[in-house]
């Protein structure tokens, strides 16, 4: 466990590295990594935190985060658009995801132009999904 | 006189009735899930711990939801035994999860299930049995297994026996030395040594004159002492009264204590009617009234009654409506020019006979409790207001609760008085369509001596997400404008004329995506197209979400810095309606909700912000993770207090939002922060307080990680150091350093 803890700041460092690199030339956004819609039947399943930041630099947009507090390993992390600001929408592109309890949250992908004014728009939001909790686990909402 | 339209609904909804019997007729009961011996069990357990929310009938009470009939079936009968195990386990009592052992859960399940029609056998529920509730139960209790159940004493233990015995009466016999009977002109210009009502003054300012306690000196502010309330299921929200050196104050399951507001001895207590289920749940009891030689106090079963200010014996006991058809109150009276105006909640309930319908504000006699008039919050067909139900008979018009005091302009001798939604919350649920239902959602300007309305506004008509606008109306006059405002669950701050209604502006407080504005200058919102369109069993998003936004914790207004200090909270849900039946008993709020953060909020739950009147904008804003559970009380000295779930109770500056000093209490701090003066001593007085509704569940579903001790009711009285006392102190630490 402590190989993959050391494996996990070292790629948080690295894209850190990376972000603070894309940040001094695109607009920066960023997110606060919490459950998602829950009644008091899903808490001993839905559980966690984290938070991410994500730089657009063109139509590219790169995001880097952590989460942890899992009560099952993530299996999948996607980037979502809903309606508004708030309302759950469907994924458009995926992320990379540590299958762990705990872990980082990354990727790379070009948006289309409408992407990028839902981005703007404060629409867009990145979820990640658990064993546990395949439809959702934890998601942020991507925001100047 | 009956329209094609409601003969149309009438008919329609004896067909949905008839298929649904139908249906159940068709339905073979599998009576190999439970035992008779596991129901028995089960029933004195629901007795003892579920019938305070959900009530002795399993019908539901406010965010309690139904167990009984189409309520719960239309949401269970997809769903297994297993997951009614799970739900119990797992959310069961609230906030105590987890300490129902595992065969008294299953009895549970075994009774639910018992008292929707199914039939027990040999073979005893297990945890891991994942029966489809479908299968077992039709929704349709046995012949008089409910009436059996409301009837029936609760479990002889300890704690049953507290919530739901019998009105005992007094139960600490004393007398107030030297009372001073409370006058209209004490009422109209409050002594700033008292505390003669909810929020201070008829005006809701929530303010206190008081200047010992200053931004310089509140640093020293310490306890003076702590009196342990009664703890139980019920909400502890109270606001104590203070009149002449005396505290009056509200506990849970319908206790009243006398205390001598310096050194917090007891002078009498009585419990005026029964507490617990018996007594109409576990609603909040938020405040008394006093005037000339009696305290009143609205019950939690919806009685009115006089207590002899001196003593606290039982003076009469008026019946506001009958608690058995869901009727109860949660917020006390005000009294105005000899009139004890009182509010109504539990409204939510479809009650079949014309003389048990309505939900009401009524008039008292303070003199022998006799009403003197009554009006009727959910406009009657054929009144005025009454075509705005889409023409649903009287029955099926429910909700428009008036859950919180009104406040009072003795000027213009208008009461401003908040009603709640339509029940049962969504649209869908209640047939209604979208139709306005007045006088929901709306302020009312009545007119005291009579009942009359002199005018309305209606801030959403036809409300759907249980976002309340039933909260207080504070009067200011900004310029030569007399104002009113008020803010709802949707975090919208709405400026009013007291005097016409008429709208005059609109502040958003908070994130919010349920409306858009339809006519900015009109104050005219539009709900977002899919909640006008949904149906029952879809969720529907919505920022804020029920815990608002606002709630039933005031805001204050400081006629120094001309600002409104308002609590508020940020978190977001998801609802779904309930199918409902439209027949006697059924209604109810019939929503589930699941809560999320909100976003942008960083996970800052509790906000308090401050307004200016002329200009609504935001001067100055304090955010936290917890959720604020308690009014803002300011004084002129400057200072706003106000208490959180995290156990901290604060002063801020009121010009900045400085944290100027904090004190960490018992358990989460909830109620009403006042601030009285005995013997040239100010004093400032806040309640800790478990229990409630949305302000309560919401954090425990998206801030599990703030902790609070499970126990804990009491009043905590502040005060600064006497000069003796202080030189006492610095000389017996001087000596100790020697």
């Amino acid at each position: 466990m402590k190989r993959y803890g050391f494996l996990n700041a070292l790629v948080v460092v690295i894209m850190l590295a990376g972000y603070s690199a894309l940040a001094q030339n695109g607009q920066s956004f960023k997110a606060r990594l919490s459950t998602v819609p829950v009644d008091a039947t899903m808490l001993p399943t839905v559980t966690g935190s984290g938070s991410l930041k994500a730089v657009l630099a063109g139509t590219k947009l790169t995001i880097s985060g952590s989460f942890e507090g899992l009560r099952s390993p993530a299996i999948h992390a996607s980037i979502h658009i809903g309606p508004q600001r708030g309302i759950r929408g469907p994924a458009v592109h995926d992320l990379e995801v540590t299958k762990q309890k705990a872990g980082t949250v990354s990727g790379s992908v070009d948006l289309a132009a409408s992407e990028v004014e839902d981005l703007k728009n404060g629409r867009l939001y990145v979820q990640i999904d658990s064993e546990r909790a395949p439809e959702g686990n934890l998601w942020g909402w991507v925001l100047h | 006189m009956i329209t094609t339209r409601a003969r149309l609904f009438v008919i329609t909804s004896a067909a949905i009735a008839l298929g649904a019997v139908s249906a159940r007729a068709q339905q073979t009961p599998r009576p190999d899930s439970f035992t008779a011996e596991q129901a028995t069990a089960g029933r004195a357990n629901y007795m003892a711990m579920c019938a305070p929310c959900h009530m002795p009938d399993l019908k539901g009470s406010n965010e309690a939801l139904p167990l009984s009939g189409l309520g719960f079936t239309s949401v269970w009968r997809s769903r297994t035994t297993r997951d009614l195990f799970e739900r119990i386990s797992t959310s069961m009592p609230p906030g105590k999860a987890g300490l129902i052992p595992e065969q008294d859960v299953l009895s549970l399940v075994a009774f639910i299930l018992q008292s929707n029609g199914a039939r027990p056998g040999a073979k005893p529920l297990t945890a891991t049995a994942a029966i489809p509730i479908g299968e077992l139960a039709s929704g349709e209790a046995p012949a008089g297994a409910q009436q059996a159940a409301s009837d029936e004493t609760p479990a002889p233990n300890a704690r049953a026996a507290r919530a739901s015995g019998p009105p005992a009466g007094i139960t600490v016999s004393g007398e107030v030395k030297d009372y001073v009977p409370v006058t209209d002109e004490m009422l109209h210009r409050p002594d700033p040594n008292d505390w003669l009502m909810i929020r201070g003054n008829y005006q809701a300012w929530n303010h206190s004159s008081l200047t010992q306690v200053t931004k310089d000196n509140v640093r020293d502010l310490r306890l003076a002492w702590v009196w342990s309330m009664h703890d139980g299921t019920a909400a502890n929200e109270p606001s104590p009264l203070v009149h002449n050196g005396i505290i009056y104050l509200p506990n849970i399951d319908n206790i009243v204590q006398a205390l001598d507001a310096r050194t917090g001895d007891l002078i009498w207590e009585t419990r005026v009617r029964p507490g617990g289920s018996q007594g109409g749940g576990t609603g909040a009891m938020r405040n008394l009234a006093i005037y000339q030689d009696k305290v009143f106090v609205a019950s939690t079963d919806a009685h009115l009654i006089a207590l002899n200010a001196r003593t606290g014996d039982t003076v009469w006991d008026s019946v506001i409506a009958d608690t058995t058809k869901g009727y109860g109150n949660s917020s006390g009276p005000v009294v105005i020019n000899g009139k004890i105006l009182q509010g109504l909640g539990g409204c939510d309930r479809y009650k079949a006979k014309d003389s048990e319908q309505g939900c009401f504000i009524t008039a008292f006699d303070p003199a022998n409790g006799k009403v003197l008039w009554r009006f009727n919050t959910e406009a009657r067909s054929g009144e005025q207001g009454g075509d705005t139900w889409g023409n649903v008979p009287n029955m099926l018009r429910a909700g428009a609760e008036t859950w919180i005091t009104g406040s009072y302009d003795p000027e213009l001798d208008l009461t401003y008085w908040g009603v709640a939604q339509a029940k049962p919350w969504v649209q869908a649920s209640r047939g209604t369509g979208s139709a306005a239902a007045l006088y929901s959602s709306a302020t009312l300007a009545l007119r005291p001596k009579d009942g009359t309305v002199a005018w309305y506004f209606q801030h959403v008509p036809g409300e759907s997400l249980d976002l309340d606008e039933v909260y207080e109306r504070v009067l200011v006059d900004v310029g030569d404008r007399k104002v009113a405002f008020t803010i709802g669950k949707a975090g919208i701050l709405w400026k009013l004329d007291r005097k016409t209604g008429e709208f005059l502006d609109a502040k958003e407080t908070i994130f919010q995506n349920v409306f858009t504005w339809l006519d900015r200058k009109k104050g005219l919102l539009a709900y977002r197209p899919d909640i006008i369109a949904s149906k029952t069993s879809q969720w529907i998003p919505s920022c804020p979400s029920t815990e608002g936004g606002h709630n039933w914790q005031a805001m204050t207004y400081d006629p120094g810095s001309k600002v409104l200090i308002i609590p508020l909270s940020q978190s977001c849900m998801e609802m779904s309606g309930r199918k409902v039946e439209f027949v006697e008993g059924s209604g109810g709020t019939s929503g589930d909700r699941r809560f999320y953060e909100m976003p942008g909020s960083d996970g800052n739950v509790g906000k308090v912000a401050a307004f200016d009147v002329k200009t609504m904008k935001e001067v100055w804003t304090h955010n936290q993770r917890p959720a604020f559970l308690t009014s803002v009380l300011s004084t002129s000295s400057g200072l706003a207090f106000v208490g959180d779930l995290d156990r901290y109770f604060r002063a801020l500056d009121v010009n900045t939002g400085e944290v100027l000093w904090q004190a960490r209490l018992g358990t989460s701090v909830q109620g009403f922060p006042v601030s009285f003066s005995v013997g040239g001593k100010q004093y400032v007085a806040v309640t800790t307080g478990l229990g409630g509704g949305s302000p309560r569940n919401v954090p425990r579903m998206i801030e599990p990680d703030v902790h609070h001790p499970q126990s804990g009711n009491a009043l905590y009285v502040f005060a600064l150091p006497d000069k003796n006392t202080s030189k006492t102190s610095t000389i017996s630490r001087n000596l100790a350093n020697h």
